[in-house]
Order: structure tokens, then sequence, then C-alpha cells
């Protein structure tokens, strides 16, 4: 995920396969092909990714089929990941939607999501990591608007997404309908030299710890009725 | 307007002695189906929140809030000397998103396990700098609780706790927001105040929380956030502490505890107190109910009669004292009524307490 640079080529991720045995009611054509293309952004975007700026982005990529989709809906997917699969299951099936995880404790972030074949050290949030992964999306949205334009079906709409993260960036003023993508990629990139190798270290050192935890789960984390303060 | 959480103890906190508005507080209430159910009628005035001014607020929280909380991070770090970009943020509503069940007590335990950290002698970045809508909650009786959530809250490493915050989008002119509205958000922060003291007392931080709390308004261009303001609360959170206590009050007196229940609130209604004032017009619903239960008394006058007159005196007993069909009870009655009709006498409109004027 947090890699130093962002990748110029984008990757597809493999199609979610359903084995029958775990198939449920939940398990409609259209619920597969939303996993699907979860996954497949998750890959493009290449670090975990928040429901808020999926929709949108999934809206830009596929155009009018998602132009309904929430950030709930997302949210509601991943939800039922961990009631659809056990915890034994979830280690050996195939790849999945599930959230990134507090460097801290190890807690759900629910609304922050990745793949759950990433390993666990790119799906901690440690406490440079949210700046971080506010750098790595902006330059991957701003590469992505760059040199993928026939990738997506509403390349516009990708650039006000774009744009809109550009606004997080220090010291820089975004005008409306004016997308400065190679001022803004290049101040990305160079931030992110800065400040992805300390970023990297602590998430391998939250990994490590929460690994070592008892009750903890390399997916599912912590579930916060074991931390409660005084229990067990 | 909402009557939940922080919001509902500020109410009760400006008008303790109505038992009425408690009580619709206490059973979470929507205040305009409240009144229709109570009185059969539609409600025809104007009440809650323009469309307008919610649009401005969302749009002004998600200013703040958006990209890891950029803008709230650059007015927040130089106050309490930060890196603005090295600062740590958790969102507990993004962690626990309010569709999930059970949001609010599953965010209140991630809070207690922050501020557990502290106790344990962590600080940031161990800790977040910044924690987006942190759940706390005020204890009512037993094991039950009003839950509120502040804003924000940000450590202050001075005092090596954090400090609760309020976002609002009423514009800052000559250095101030607009009085009325920033009294209701000094009693909202003052409720969110004594929540994180609750808090703080559990995990022995309680001498780090003082009464105070930072304030962020808007800047007069487009939402752009003003510097934040602190300002010291003594007299909201010693406000909220007796609003809490009449909540207590009430909900035992109506066996209701913090769910919704107006059929139950209706049946008491003609028990329960109530203390009409003149602000009632502006911050109730149940303006013309009360009025109505008042109409006969001094009380429907407005508030300065009711301070001279007595909130009870019967309105046909002052005119009978003041055109002297009536005799006075005590000396102070018979000063009254000399008053009275010295006034009508200078207006030229003798006679007019009894009709004939």
């Amino acid at each position: 995920m947090l890699r130093g640079t962002v990748r110029e080529s984008m990757t597809i991720s493999p199609v979610l396969k359903i084995m029958p045995s775990q198939a449920g009611p939940e398990d409609t054509a259209s619920n597969v092909a939303l996993r699907e293309a979860l996954l497949e952004a998750l890959s493009e975007l290449t670090c975990p990714t928040y429901t808020d700026e999926l929709a949108p982005y999934l809206r830009a990529r596929h155009g009018r089929v998602y132009r309904t989709l929430s950030a709930t809906r997302i949210e509601r997917e991943v939800e039922g990941v961990f009631h659809r699969y056990g915890a034994e299951d979830m280690s050996s099936s195939e790849p999945s939607l599930y959230t990134a995880i507090t460097a801290e404790h190890g807690e759900p972030i629910m609304k922050l999501i990745a793949r759950t074949d990433w390993p666990l050290t790119q799906r901690v949030v440690a406490a440079t990591t949210g700046r971080v992964r506010h750098l790595l999306i902006t330059a991957r949205l701003c590469e992505l608007a760059i040199k993928r334009k026939s990738h997506f079906a509403d390349h516009h709409a990708l650039l006000r997404l774009a744009a809109a993260h550009a606004r997080g960036l220090p010291d820089t003023v975004v005008r409306y309908e004016k997308y400065d993508l190679e001022e803004w990629l290049a101040l990305a990139l160079e931030l992110i030299r800065a400040t992805s190798e300390e970023d990297e270290e602590a998430r391998r050192g939250a990994a490590a710890r929460l690994s070592s935890l008892p009750g903890f789960h390399p997916v599912f984390g912590m579930p916060d009725e074991r931390l409660e303060v005084g229990g067990v | 307007m909402s009557l939940t959480g922080a919001r509902g103890l500020a109410r009760i906190s400006q008008n303790p002695r109505c038992d009425l508005q408690t009580a619709m507080v206490v059973g979470q209430v929507d205040e305009v189906e409240f009144y229709e159910a109570l009185t059969r009628r539609q409600f025809e005035g104007e009440y809650g929140e323009r469309a307008s001014a919610r649009r401005r607020g969302d749009k002004f929280e998600a200013s703040l809030h958006g990209n890891n909380a950029a803008n709230l991070r650059r007015i927040l770090a130089p106050r309490f000397g930060y890196d603005c970009e090295r600062m740590y943020v958790r969102s507990l509503t993004d962690e626990i998103p309010d569709h999930m069940a059970d949001a609010h007590r599953r965010r209140y335990l991630r809070t207690e396990r922050v501020l557990a950290d502290v106790a344990g002698g962590y600080e940031p970045p161990s800790v977040p700098h910044l924690l987006i809508e942190p759940q706390l909650r005020l204890p009512v009786s037993g094991s039950r609780f009003v839950y509120v959530a502040p804003d924000f809250a940000v450590f202050d490493p001075a005092a090596k706790c954090y400090v609760v915050g309020e976002e609002k989008s009423m514009i800052v002119r000559g250095g101030s927001p607009d009085r009325v509205d920033l009294e209701r958000t000094r009693r909202q922060a003052g409720a969110e105040t004594l929540a994180l003291r609750a808090l703080a007392e559990q995990l022995n931080l309680c001498a780090r929380v003082r009464d105070r709390a930072i304030f962020v308004f808007s800047s007069p261009f487009d939402v752009t956030p003003h510097p934040p303001v602190e300002e010291y609360l003594h007299a909201e959170v010693s406000e909220i502490r007796r609003a809490l206590e009449r909540y207590r009050a009430v909900s035992e007196e109506l066996q209701v505890y913090g769910r919704r229940d107006e059929k139950k609130i209706i049946a008491h209604t003609h028990q329960l107190r109530i203390n009409f004032q003149n602000s009632c017009l502006s911050s109730c619903a149940l303006f013309y109910h009360c009025k109505s239960r008042v109409s006969e008394t001094v009380l429907v006058l407005g508030d300065e009669a009711g301070d001279v007159f007595g909130g009870a005196t019967e309105l046909e007993h002052l005119y009978a004292l003041a055109d002297g069909t009536a005799e006075a009870s005590s000396a102070e009655e018979a000063a009254l009524a000399a008053r009275l009709r010295e006034t009508a006498a200078l207006l030229g409109v003798e006679g007019i307490y009894s009709g004939k004027g």
C-alpha cells in the first residue's frame, strides 16, 4: 500500500469468487458486482480508502451504474463480511473487503476500507498514516486523471475528486474548475518522500505488536467488547 | 430542533423550572409532533433551523473535517504549539458510523480507551492530538446515561488532557458572534465539559479537566474558519448540573428513562409544572399551549408584569384592584392598585380596567 512512490501501472484484482458453500442470500448479482468493483478500485488506488471517497470514485470509474451508490451502502456491504465469514474461513478465503484498523488497539475503522489480501502492515493506521494516506490518494487520483483518462466513464468527476483532495495539501489554493494536476501530484510525491519511511516503520511496529495480542484477528482486528476498560 | 444530548440539557438549563420542557427532553420527543399530539391541532408557527442554515452548517463541518481534518488542524495547531502536518487525528464517526448498532456505546468505549491511555501516561502521538466527535456521557440514574458528543476534542499539552470543542457556522464580526447563538453554544459546551469530567473522574484525571472549551466559528468569507476562541464556562457548567438534576427528577417522576415515550408524557402534561416566560416564544413549540394555560394570569402580559404583580395573580383580580371593585389584601396590593389608577389617569384611560374606558 504505502510505498515510497506511486506505481504507474494499474493492477486489476482477481475476480471475487464466491464458493458455493459460502454463498448466501446477500450474494445477489449486484452485490457481487459491487464487491468486485470495490476490490478493483482499491487495487487502483493502492491504499485503504474511505467509503465517501470510494462512492464518487466508482461513479467516475463506471458512470451511471453507480449513480446512486452511497457511502452507507458500501459500509453495510463491508459490515456484512464480518457476519458472512467465520474467523477461520476468512484466513483461507478469496480476497474480500474489510476495514483498516487502529495501531493502538486494533479497532476496526468501519469507513476506511482495505482489501483483506493486503498484509496487516498495509491495513494498520498509525499516527502518521492519516496524513500519508491523504497524500498517497491525492497523488494517485492526480496520476490516474493525467494518465488513464480513457479508463474513466466520467473523467470530470475524477478531476473534481482530485481537486477536493488537493485542498488538503499545504499551501495549496484550489480554484473552481482549475485542475493543476501536475503541480498537485509533484507536491504530494515530494511530501510522501519526506514522510513515508517514518510511517512504514510505525505501521510495521504496530502490526508486530497487535499480532501478539490475545484475541487479535489478522483481518477483523480486536472487537470493542474485548477492549472495555476494566474488562477482559 | 433536536432535544437529545447536549442540546436537550442546554434547553433545560435555560428554563430549569419548566418540568414540561424537561419531560420533552427526557422523553426524546419530536417537539412539533408532540405539540400536535397534545393539542390535536397542526403546528402553524415557525420552527427549527432553516434549511439554508443547516446546509451552511453541514458545509462548514465538512470543510473542517475533510482531508484528515486539514482546516481544523491548521487553525488549532498554533494555539497548542503543534506542527499541523504532524497532528494525529481520529474520527470516532469514521470508526463507528451512526447506522451501526449500538453506535453511541461503542464510540464511548473507544473514547474511554483513549482517555485510559492518557491516564497511563501516554501523550500524542501515542494518543491522538485531535479527536473528531468523541462520545461522552452523563450519568442520569443507575446505568442510564445521556450521551453527548462535542464536535472535537484537542489534546492540550499544558493540561495533559483533552479540551472539548464546538464548531458553529455562525459568522464572527467585530470579534464575536451573535450573543443569543453563543449562549446556546456555551451551554452545550458546558454539558460536554461536564461529561468529559465524568469520564476523567473514573480514570483519576479529573484535576486535568477545567471548565473551558474551544469554539471554532466561521469568518465572513464563505466557510473559512475564524481563529479559535477559548472560553471559560464555570456558569454554564453549573447551570448544566442543575439541568441534570431536573432531568433526573422528572425522569424518576414519570418513570421514563431515555427512550421515546410521548404517550406517557402527554398523559402527565397537566400535572407537570410549567414556567411560562417571554423567551419561550423563540425556543419552544409549546409556547401557545402554555400561554393558554396561563391566559388568565398576569404572566400572559410578559415577564416584567409577572415580576411586578406576581406570576400567579389573576388578571381579573388585578383589574378589580385597579378599578376599586376588589379590596387589597396587603399594603403592597394597595400600593399597586394606586399606581395602576395613577397610570390610567395619566394616560387618560380611566375606567379601562372595568372595560368602560
